[in-house]
């Protein structure tokens, strides 16, 4: 794999992985620093990955790994606060002044919330609902995590109907996203 | 409002919020800054395997050779990315060093043809001896063993598998044993005082799908 690949690799899935860790519960910081990590490793692996449709899939697997060994305080450079600011400063802080306005606040504390109420899901209902919610079908999402079909399914549901109570609870209502 | 609105609006909800997630942090971010830190974070040492230094001029590797030169690059990466996933332990992070040096140099002699019986038993046995000692590392100062870690890291040997098989304990034998015999295979098909034959290793078949590893390469 070439630089420019590379390069569009890294744009292509980059925040789609940050949104990805974060819907597993990890704050903004750890969740862009294992991102870091994960293309650190694809970087070093890039030959080693030939079938280029596997790179979402694999991105996905070593940032969970990246992730979580950070939480176990093994390694992981989430444990070192300059490391993780370093990204924070380059990245996804909160812009006020591109943010300003109050749809915009609304809107920031709107994804804050979803995020935040997705990462309370148990973590199967996790999995197969991130998976879900980047396109896999259903076959796909059981293959993936192998699972029956049917558990997919139920795990769907159950997800979509803890989700839909607890908006409810925090008064958004559903149909006004568009 | 029926369950199947409900599914639709909340799929609508979900939807649209991860966009618009991914819009402003894709407008927010650096990516070239972005870029430089995954460049910086993958220049640790071993985490890139040097290229093979094939003298021009010379016959082409034989599939021997090529299999023994992937193996040792496999097992090179997998180590690189155990480095790179965190701090070890010192001694274990040197030993792995130690090994990835004595395996680049065997993969060298083999490629180039001039690694003995002799020498790459030796060789072998170093690798071995080494990483038994950064296993015993491993568990008394993480509490896991190094084909543990490997399985855990960012890549197992073989790197390709999408998903990480479990953690086995006979893996990191299995991928020795294997590489000692692909050596031995190596160094067996070449003639007798001759170095062995190389050539560039030929596209296979699968090669653009994910390497799935034979039973005895595990």
């Amino acid at each position: 794999m070439d630089e420019e690949e590379f390069a569009a690799l890294y744009r292509r899935h980059r925040s789609a992985l940050v949104w990805y860790l974060r819907c597993h519960g990890a704050g903004q910081p750890e969740a862009a620093d294992a991102v870091q990590d994960a293309f650190a490793c694809a970087l070093v692996a890039a030959d080693q990955v030939r079938d280029r449709r596997a790179w979402p899939a694999w991105l996905r697997t070593v940032a969970m790994r990246c992730y979580l060994r950070a939480l176990t305080g093994r390694g992981g450079r989430a444990a070192d606060e300059t490391a993780a600011v370093s990204v924070l400063t380059m990245a996804d802080v909160p812009d006020v002044a591109v943010a300003a306005g109050a749809g915009a606040a609304e809107t920031r504390h709107q994804e804050e919330l979803v995020l935040s109420l997705l990462s309370e899901l148990p973590p199967q209902q996790q999995r197969v609902f991130a998976l879900c919610y980047e396109g896999w079908s259903t076959a796909e999402i059981a293959a993936q995590l192998e699972m029956d079909q049917a558990a997919v399914r139920q795990n769907i549901a159950r997800a979509r109907a803890a989700l839909r109570r607890s908006l409810l609870e925090h008064s958004i209502p559903l149909g006004e996203s568009s | 409002m029926t369950p199947d609105n409900d599914d639709r609006e909340l799929d609508e909800l979900l939807r649209w919020v991860r966009d618009r997630f991914i819009t402003r942090s894709d407008a927010r971010f650096d990516f070239e800054a972005g870029l430089a830190d995954v460049r910086e974070r993958a220049e640790l040492p071993f985490a890139r395997v040097p290229a093979r230094r094939i003298p021009p001029g010379r016959g082409p590797l034989s599939a021997a050779v090529a299999l023994v030169c992937e193996h040792v690059e496999d097992l090179v990466v997998a180590l690189g990315c155990l480095l790179l996933s965190g701090p070890l332990p010192d001694l274990a992070g040197s030993q792995i060093q130690r090994a990835t040096e004595v395996l680049l140099r065997l993969r060298d002699q083999v490629a180039a043809g001039t690694a003995g019986l002799v020498d790459a038993g030796s060789a072998m046995a170093t690798v071995r001896d080494v990483l038994s000692q950064t296993d015993l590392i491993l568990r008394v100062e993480l509490g896991q063993s190094l084909p543990d870690a490997l399985a855990a890291g960012a890549i197992p040997p073989g790197g390709a598998e999408v998903r990480a098989p479990a953690a086995r304990p006979d893996q990191l034998e299995d991928l020795l044993r294997g590489l000692e015999s692909d050596v031995g295979a190596a160094l067996a098909a070449a003639p007798q005082g001759q170095p062995a034959e190389r050539r560039p290793r030929t596209r296979r078949a699968g090669d653009d799908q994910p390497r799935r590893r034979s039973a005895g390469d595990r």
